[in-house]
């Protein structure tokens, strides 16, 4: 059981790259992807998007993480349409918020409020913030499902009379199984997913970077990739990248397949992005010091890493496990 | 390419005929396994039984008494025999010996040589290690030279698997030491491990066990059929069984194996169940598991997407895994690891936990034979810069 990537998914990925390669600005990217039709790649078909699956989330997130795009872009592109897709039924009893860690006081923690809460940051020339206390799926219908009125020029002109956006997701205390819980362990997979792929474009990128600077950089007379000692590093590397790959691209197969829920998914979501910053560590350590300057970017990722290992745990911490068991992951090693 | 029906219907019968046909005691075998290597007794007992279903060797071709199966239903079959606890058939004949033969082999070696591996009445061994050539492998010293229509083979092994157990061994001696070192080095099939000029030492591991011996050839007489391929060809023949050692094991399923040990002997353990640094432990290592997992299964199914270190760095992975879950058993085991005798202990238990402290031990050497992690660790940094 593997995660098979489509000739479409990678036809896709090396479009995107080519377009980040071109584009470094936030906005100018943003524009970009919207001009060139991207926006609506992850946007379900009967919604006028292409409905793209788990094979071209992984090729097109990792792209993501490689160009250092950014979370905003990660969250609007990828994570809001693939949220829109659920459309199980809402569930609005209000719940007693749990104090969570979570770095943006987004101003709705001391309000009544439902299980889990979008803060939906639509900044304008105006700059002014729009906050939508619903559930996730039911703050993201009105943009891109609200039933069959919406079409895909509505979508377009949504996203052009909007300059960015910004998704966080306040999590409260659930029964573990409510359908809230389920529902809210649903979104947290997709968001895991979504980083944990990223991280793997990150993890990548640093690996192609320490090859070329190892086969450049000099000492004692000779490239540094004639020592053992960084030969191993560099091993070492290869080995993180590829299995923070296997695990993210076995998350994606869960998912799809519906076959284990969060509790696996949220395992090998943080072992993949675990190897991805342990990646990010030994390249600087193949680097040297000069890894360590703000002018070089390697340590860049390192710091984009670090956040998305951050991120990554703060959905783990709020959402509550389900009931699987570990018997029940351990029986997955050995099936189809 | 086999569908997704015909391998629910393969599964299926997998699965009954391991239930009609596993005893218990080779299940229980499975739980006392101290190394990669199941009980030599249960595992050939096994191979047998195998054999006589016509499933003596799924990864063969039919031509030589293999089962022709897909890559799919080769790991559905994998699968099985894991979640069934089944012994696991000696190796070295089966996964690396024959299919060299299929490819290097004369048409006399092939049909003398490749019939017994399969029925399980040969075991072979691999002479390949001596004291001074151990991952440095081109450095061997034993020689091999012309006398008559014969070779005469001087010189001495070590760490050689099961040599006190084993009927055949395959070994690399030098035919000549004047061309590079790695021309000079030619690979032979000794058909009589008990023949005079052979005498064999076994080497007690940590673990108390003996699994490895010293076997030392004074004179031993080869004829000249013995010869794989052609003089100085060993190296090469040498570079292709390497990869299948490397490249067809799973060890996503062995991790699974010892996974699955650990769960039985926590069940039987109450203040275990809820520890939370076992359920975390417990976790990560299974999440590693599956990624593991992801890769071999690619690399079973030739997927392009495999990168071309993918042996080494499933190597590397899998015996680093498989030691982190010996890191978890002992702490599961707590004061009872390493006791001898686990007396009060009964049935199950008893077996988990002897298996799990011998394997700890004897475990250290995953890191070490069929290419330590520094070689895998060379040889994937050289992929990287091609």
């Amino acid at each position: 059981m593997y995660l098979n990537i489509t000739e479409q998914a990678r036809a896709i990925k090396h479009s995107l790259a080519a377009l980040f390669s071109r584009e470094i600005d936030t906005h100018q990217r943003r524009q970009r992807l919207i001009d060139e039709g991207f926006h609506l790649l992850f946007v379900p078909e009967h919604a006028g998007g292409f409905g793209a699956g788990g094979s071209e989330l992984a090729a097109v997130a990792a792209v993501y993480g490689h160009h250092r795009v950014g979370a905003e872009l990660l969250h609007e592109m990828i994570c809001l349409p693939l949220l829109a897709e659920d459309h199980s039924p809402l569930v609005t009893q209000p719940q007693t918020p749990r104090a969570v860690a979570w770095p943006i006081d987004n101003g709705l923690r001391n309000e009544e409020s439902y299980h889990a809460k979008l803060k939906y940051v639509v900044a304008g020339d105006s700059a002014q913030e729009v906050l939508i206390p619903l559930p996730v799926r039911q703050a993201v219908r009105p943009l891109l499902l609200a039933s069959s009125k919406f079409n895909r020029s509505e979508i377009h002109r949504w996203y052009n009379t909007t300059s960015h956006c910004d998704l966080s997701i306040e999590l409260h205390d659930l029964g573990a199984d409510t359908s809230a819980a389920m529902d809210s362990r649903r979104w947290g997979a997709i968001l895991l997913i979504a980083h944990a792929c990223c991280g793997v474009g990150m993890a990548q990128a640093v690996l192609d970077l320490s090859v070329r600077y190892s086969a450049e950089r000099r000492q004692f007379g000779q490239t540094i990739n004639a020592f053992q000692a960084v030969q191993h590093l560099l091993a070492e590397l290869a080995a993180d990248v590829e299995f923070a790959r296997s695990s993210a691209h076995y998350a994606v197969l869960l998912m799809e397949n519906d076959t284990l829920t969060f509790a696996a998914i949220k395992a090998l979501c943080l072992q993949a992005i675990n190897r991805v910053l342990s990646a990010c560590k030994l390249a600087i350590q193949i680097h040297g010091a000069i890894a360590t300057t703000e002018e070089y970017i390697v340590g860049h990722y390192l710091k984009d890493a670090a956040m998305t290992l951050s991120w990554a745990e703060h959905i783990c911490r709020c959402l509550p496990d389900d009931a699987l068991t570990l018997d029940e992951i351990l029986a997955e090693v050995a099936s189809v | 390419m086999t569908n997704r029906n015909s391998l629910v219907q393969f599964r299926s019968e997998v699965r009954t005929f391991l239930a009609n046909n596993l005893s218990e005691n080779m299940r229980r075998s499975c739980l006392q396994q101290a190394s990669i290597f199941s009980d030599f007794d249960a595992a050939s007992q096994w191979q047998k039984i195998l054999a006589d279903r016509g499933w003596g060797a799924p990864a063969w071709p039919v031509e030589y008494g293999g089962t022709g199966w897909s890559a799919e239903q080769y790991i559905v079959f994998q699968q099985e025999c894991a979640r069934a606890d089944t012994p696991q058939p000696f190796p070295l004949g089966l996964q690396m010996l024959g299919p060299i033969l299929m490819r290097f082999g004369s048409p006399e070696q092939k049909a003398r040589f490749l019939p017994s591996i399969v029925s399980g009445e040969d075991v072979w061994c691999q002479g390949f290690s001596e004291p001074n050539a151990g991952s440095d492998l081109a450095a061997l010293s034993t020689k091999a030279h012309k006398e008559g229509g014969d070779y005469v083979i001087n010189g001495t092994k070590i760490w050689t698997s099961f040599a006190h157990r084993a009927n055949r061994m395959f070994l690399l001696a030098r035919t000549s030491s004047e061309s590079a070192r790695q021309t000079g080095i030619s690979f032979f099939l000794v058909d009589d491990l008990r023949a005079n000029g052979i005498t064999i030492t076994p080497i007690v591991s940590l673990d108390g066990e003996v699994e490895q011996c010293q076997v030392f050839f004074d004179n031993l007489r080869l004829p000249a059929s013995a010869l794989v391929g052609k003089e100085g060809d060993g190296w090469e023949i040498t570079k292709a069984l390497l990869k299948e050692e490397r490249g067809g094991y799973l060890y996503y399923l062995a991790a699974y194996r010892q996974l699955k040990r650990l769960r039985a002997l926590v069940d039987a353990t109450p203040d275990c169940v809820a520890d939370h640094h076992y359920r975390q432990c417990f976790s990560r290592l299974t999440a590693r598991a599956l990624s593991l997992k992801s890769l071999e299964l690619r690399v079973v199914a030739q997927d392009d997407s495999a990168p071309e270190s993918s042996a080494s760095l499933c190597k590397l992975e899998g015996t680093r895994l498989s030691q982190d879950i010996d890191e978890l058993a002992r702490y599961c085991c707590g004061l009872q690891f390493g006791q001898t005798s686990q007396a009060e202990y009964s049935g199950l238990e008893r077996d988990a936990l002897e298996g799990i402290s011998r394997h700890y031990l004897n475990n250290r050497a995953a890191t070490l034979y069929g290419g330590s992690s520094q070689i895998q660790k060379t040889l994937i940094a050289r992929s990287l810069q091609r």
